[in-house]
């Protein structure tokens, strides 16, 4: 009898066993009303694939990302999976706060991404993949088709057909002459001190010839403050004292709320506000090309990471092949508005496939993309910059002199952290 | 208004009235734009109007914006309100209970050190609080207490200020009541029970006030030890709506509005005494 008991105990622990020890992960995703939908699918689809089989998944959306991020790593208590910032990956390696994915996800998955997200994910030191991304982000220009039309304006529809800076200007001061036009152009100056000062304005240095810094020899100094970025952005500064550019204080709206302004030089999650606001008369118009090196673009966004504590990794393996499976990293497009990162899953959006309104993104992100800085100085290399930008923007300082303010602050921190090892050993 | 007149005579009246009316304007019309934003269903409208002077004007009167906002199942308005609520209430509770009393034992105590050790407490008041937050992240962590209630009451209960104000009041009660309730057989803790605090009205009122905007609008605390929405309060829940570059401002105006209307009952609730706190500072001091 007693034996009996005991199996019976034993038969009954080992059936709940099954279900108690099943493993679960948690996600910690970033809290957005765009990307919610998409984070609820792909909870449901992935219990609905493997839960049976043991694994199940639990996402976290968090407000305000990156400050539990850091308060997660100090007080401890990361979950399995986290998301990461693309520029912000270098330095979480460099601090041993996150580990390679290169044994977690498979090989085919990685050939697949678009270079730029690669790119984005993999650190210089090691070359390991730390961070892969479902997406990837872009900026064109959007133009209100009516407006431009009254300026007898030529809109280009490819990468190929760009404007050069010449005929950007020429296009500008047309449309400031047309009626209802207050500023030709909006650069979203009223994002502020915030990370679009870099992701939005490197790309007119770096299509002059110029960049942010030498990503070989890590320096700022004749890099930051060289001839091309010092023209390029005196160029815009212009553009700025004639009134054609949209002001700080001009707030958000005025392409797609009062369309006072003709043009807005903005990424591909104003989809919803744009369409909302011009209807028929909204045109997608490539990057201009601003110098000898071609139409550049800024990319990269949220990624997944793996915490360096997490030792789970047979399950965060199922979900990273599942989360970069060719529908769902379609489906991250097609909800939130950004750029499938995979080539196989283009064809799979309603927005980016061919035919797709979002075309010319693709065809951006493929050509002309350019990957901010994978260092692990990156933080302190964009508040130089967006600094240096958000006074060129004031219309009233010297570019030079404030970019050669930003080549010092950056060169100071680097040489503050011996150059980062092992960048530049 | 004919008390400022007769000192300022009718031209200075005037002038006084207009910065007035300048400075409420400044105050109320900021308001007046989320009230109006957060009645209007219509997001097109809202974008095409924001920063206009009809952005201020209601001219639809809608409450659809709020039902969203209630009714979010990824953001139960309601779990927040009640976390909110609590981690509110309970940090007012006990920091009046606990400062009131070490106020009690500083201003009418016989320990020798009372006072270094209130230079010591005034000059915490020098302190930044944030620089303060990584110290305490990390104990939280060793105490194994982030992501729970505790963890967002605990440091708010001790606070300087309070035992200051407190302090100010008890070293003010007459020597001679004291010295009375003492005669009649009243311990140390009797006094202070049942004499100095409820004395202490006007002072609790005013620290209710002050640490209830400090406690409901507290973001960077919360934000760094709350993870799931269990104990996550309103102040961190409203930033989800800008976590995204999608932003509905209907909701986020409704969802700030819902979020000021329980400080501004409690501050209708106790301003009486608040204003007789500050108009007896204002006398006295």
């Amino acid at each position: 009898m007693k034996i009996k008991l005991i199996a019976a105990t034993c038969a009954i622990v080992c059936a709940g066993s099954s279900h108690a020890f099943a493993d679960a992960i948690t996600a910690w995703v970033i809290d957005g009303e765009s990307e919610r939908p998409y984070f609820e699918q792909l909870e449901k689809a992935f219990n609905a694939a493997y839960g049976a089989k043991g694994t199940t998944l639990k996402v976290v959306p968090i407000p305000g990302y990156n400050s539990a991020i850091q308060a997660a790593v100090m007080s401890g208590g990361l979950p399995d999976i986290i998301m990461l910032d693309g520029p912000n990956m270098a330095n979480a390696v460099w601090a041993g706060t996150i580990q390679p994915l290169d044994d977690l996800i498979d090989s085919e998955i990685v050939d697949d991404l678009l270079p730029a997200v690669k790119e984005q994910g993999t650190y210089g030191p090691d070359g390991k993949l730390y961070q892969i991304s479902p997406y990837d982000s872009s900026v064109l220009l959007w133009g209100n088709r009516k407006l431009l039309q009254e300026a007898g304006v030529d809109i280009p529809k490819t990468v190929d057909q760009a404007w050069n800076r010449d005929e950007f200007r020429d296009v500008l001061d047309k449309l400031s002459k047309v009626k209802g036009v207050q500023w030709p152009l909006d650069l979203k100056l009223s994002y502020g001190n915030d990370e679009w000062l870099t992701y939005g304005f490197a790309p007119f240095v770096q299509s002059n010839g110029g960049d942010i810094i030498d990503r070989e020899a890590w320096k700022a100094e004749g890099t930051t403050n060289s001839p091309a970025n010092i023209d390029a952005l005196t160029e815009l500064q212009t553009w700025f004292n004639k009134g054609w550019i949209v002001p700080a204080s001009g707030g958000d709206n005025k392409f797609y709320g009062e369309k006072s302004a003709a043009l807005v030089w903005v990424g591909n999650w104003m989809w919803a506000a744009h369409k909302r606001g011009l209807g028929e008369d909204l045109v997608l118009i490539p990057a201009p090309s601003f110098g000898p090196k071609g139409a550049k673009t800024p990319n990269g966004g949220w990624g997944w990471s793996v915490p360096a504590t997490s030792k789970n990794t047979a399950d965060i393996k199922l979900f990273l092949n599942f989360a970069m499976s060719p529908e769902q990293v379609a489906a991250y497009a097609d909800t939130t508005g950004y750029i499938p990162s995979r080539n196989i899953s283009v064809p799979l959006s309603k927005l980016y496939g061919k035919g797709g309104e979002g075309e010319l993104f693709v065809e951006e992100a493929k050509c002309c993309a350019v990957v901010r800085p994978v260092y692990p100085g990156y933080p302190v290399i964009t508040t130089a910059w967006k600094t240096a930008v958000l006074n060129i923007f004031t219309g009233k300082t010297d570019v030079k002199q404030e970019l050669d303010t930003a080549a010092r602050a950056i060169d100071q921190d680097i040489e503050d952290n011996s150059g980062y090892p092992p960048f530049g050993k | 208004m004919a008390k400022i007149s007769q000192r300022t005579g009718r031209g200075g009246g005037s002038l006084a009235l207009a910065c007035a009316g300048v400075m409420t304007l400044g105050v109320l019309l900021p308001l007046l734009m989320m009230v109006t934003i957060s009645l209007n269903p219509d997001e097109q409208d809202i974008m095409v109007s924001i920063g206009a002077l009809r952005s201020f004007i209601p001219e639809v009167v809608s409450l659809q914006n709020y039902f969203e906002v209630w009714a979010d199942p990824a953001h139960p308005f309601l779990r927040y309100l009640g976390n909110t609520l609590l981690i509110t209430g309970l940090t007012l509770l006990f920091s009046i209970l606990f400062n009131s009393m070490a106020a009690f034992v500083l201003a009418q105590g016989t320990l020798r050190i009372r006072g270094p050790l209130m230079i010591l407490i005034l000059a915490s008041l020098a302190i930044p609080a944030e620089s303060l937050v990584l110290p305490q992240l990390i104990m939280a962590g060793w105490a194994g207490i982030i992501d729970t209630y505790q963890v967002q009451i605990l440091p708010g209960v001790a606070n300087a200020m309070s035992i200051f104000l407190f302090y100010q009041f008890f070293t003010r009660l007459p020597k001679e009541l004291i010295e009375a309730a003492r005669i009649d057989g009243f311990s140390f803790f009797q006094i202070f029970r049942y004499i100095a605090l409820p004395l202490s009205k006007p002072v609790v009122s005013a620290i209710a006030i002050l640490q209830f905007l400090e406690i409901w609008n507290a973001y960077l605390w919360p934000v760094m030890v709350t993870r799931g929405p269990e104990h996550r309060p309103l102040s961190v829940a409203m930033s989800a709506y800008f976590s995204s570059n999608l932003q509905s401002w209907g909701n986020i105006m409704a969802f700030a509005v819902s979020m000021a209307i329980p400080a501004i009952l409690f501050f209708l609730v106790v301003q009486k005494q608040f204003i007789a706190s500050v108009t007896s500072t204002g006398v006295k001091g």
